[in-house]
């Protein structure tokens, strides 16, 4: 925010007064054969009509992008979005300086969803009167025949380990690669929008614990 | 929640036997209370077991790898990015594994036990504020690095903060 390259794009749109700008700090990837390394900003807005700090701020983007040197901590370059179609010839700078009015809010924390939530669903409750089926025992997960352990790093998030079947071998190990998504836009610098959730960010640094009653019913540890 | 069976006589006699501890932690028919001070009693044993070669790096362990990076590249400024288990590799795990589900007692699983391996993410800084992307493996057995390397500039460090 305060670098003065960024302003001066702000500037270029004309957006309600007190509107609260949210940086979405994404990987850069590469563009050369040694790139220094950048991250890339990509922008949004709080729902200027609440402000609120949990409002759902891709509602609200805005076509700027902000190139940042990670060793510098400066602002680099701003890059454009193109933000038509076929209908403008695929150019760039053809939208309009009021880039938020065309945005309507679409919130999902309970306190801001339009209508409320649902008032007329019956209770469902887990209940298991002799405990749960599996045993847990240090990373050493047991149930109805089958075994494994299970790791954790911080990319790959939860792996699985020597996976038995009455002590017979079924998989020595099972873990996911990558979890890349791709925001498909053929113009520059779209390409740049492709999260590697687990090599850039890394899956297990982005988890959290599941809850109970909120994520999950029933008894979930035994230990 | 559920009620749990209460325990009978029998459980009762049988629980004393420490031998018979590793049993009853996989019983899930006993009352709360006592499944509590058998989990208590038997993480005293654990405490004095070593780590199975899968289970995740320890807090000492953890801190003991940070040691041995800041010692040997002192008096080089390190900022540690990552510290994580390094998983043995399968021609030592293998045999390991197998011994144990064929029911191989400790002294026999100590021989197959693969060593304890770290690998530490790391930027090393320059006076010059020069900045280099590290990898470093070290035996936590033998308390030091075994090997180093400088990862080239064209590859990025994943996002650590």
């Amino acid at each position: 925010m305060a670098s003065p390259l960024f302003q001066e794009a702000l500037q270029k749109f004309s957006l309600p007064p007190g509107t609260t700008i949210v940086v979405d700090p994404w990987m850069y990837g590469g563009c050369s054969e040694e790139t220094p390394r950048y991250m890339q900003g990509l922008i949004y807005a709080r729902d200027p009509s609440s402000n609120h700090p949990d409002s759902n701020h891709y509602a609200f983007p805005l076509p700027i992008i902000p190139v940042v040197d990670m060793r510098t901590l400066e602002v680099v370059r701003i890059d454009e979005l193109a933000t038509g179609g076929a209908e403008d010839g695929h150019k760039r700078g053809t939208g309009p300086k009021r880039a938020l009015d065309h945005c309507k809010a679409s919130e999902y924390i309970p306190e801001l969803v339009e209508g409320g939530l649902r008032t007329d669903l019956k209770p469902l409750n887990v209940t298991q009167p002799l405990g749960p089926s599996f045993t847990v025992k240090g990373n050493l997960v047991k149930w109805q025949k089958w075994s494994f352990r299970v790791g954790f790093n911080s990319r790959e998030g939860a792996t699985i380990h020597d996976l038995r079947f009455e002590g017979r071998s079924i998989f020595y190990r099972l873990s996911f690669s990558e979890m890349s998504v791709p925001y498909g836009d053929p113009r520059s610098p779209f390409q740049r929008k492709q999260a590697f959730d687990f090599g850039d960010g890394g899956a297990g640094r982005a988890s959290n614990n599941l809850q109970l009653g909120c994520d999950c019913l029933g008894l979930i540890k035994v230990e | 929640m559920g009620e749990y069976p209460s325990a009978s006589g029998e459980f009762r006699s049988r629980f004393q036997a420490e031998d018979h501890l590793q049993e009853f932690a996989s019983l899930r028919y006993l009352p709360a209370a006592v499944t509590h001070m058998v989990s208590e009693k038997l993480k005293r044993r654990e405490d004095a077991h070593l780590p199975h070669p899968l289970d995740q790096l320890t807090v000492d362990e953890v801190n003991a790898a940070r040691r041995i990076i800041l010692d040997v590249r002192h008096p080089t400024q390190v900022v540690i990015r990552d510290i994580s288990l390094q998983e043995p590799p399968k021609a030592l795990l293998w045999p390991y594994l197998e011994a144990e589900h064929g029911g191989a007692r400790e002294k026999e699983l100590a021989k197959l036990r693969p060593p304890r391996i770290a690998k530490a993410l790391y930027d090393t800084i320059s006076l010059s504020k020069e900045h280099s992307f590290c990898e470093s493996i070290i035996d936590l057995g033998k308390g030091r690095e075994i090997s180093m390397e400088i990862i080239d500039k064209k590859f990025h460090a994943p996002m650590s903060a």
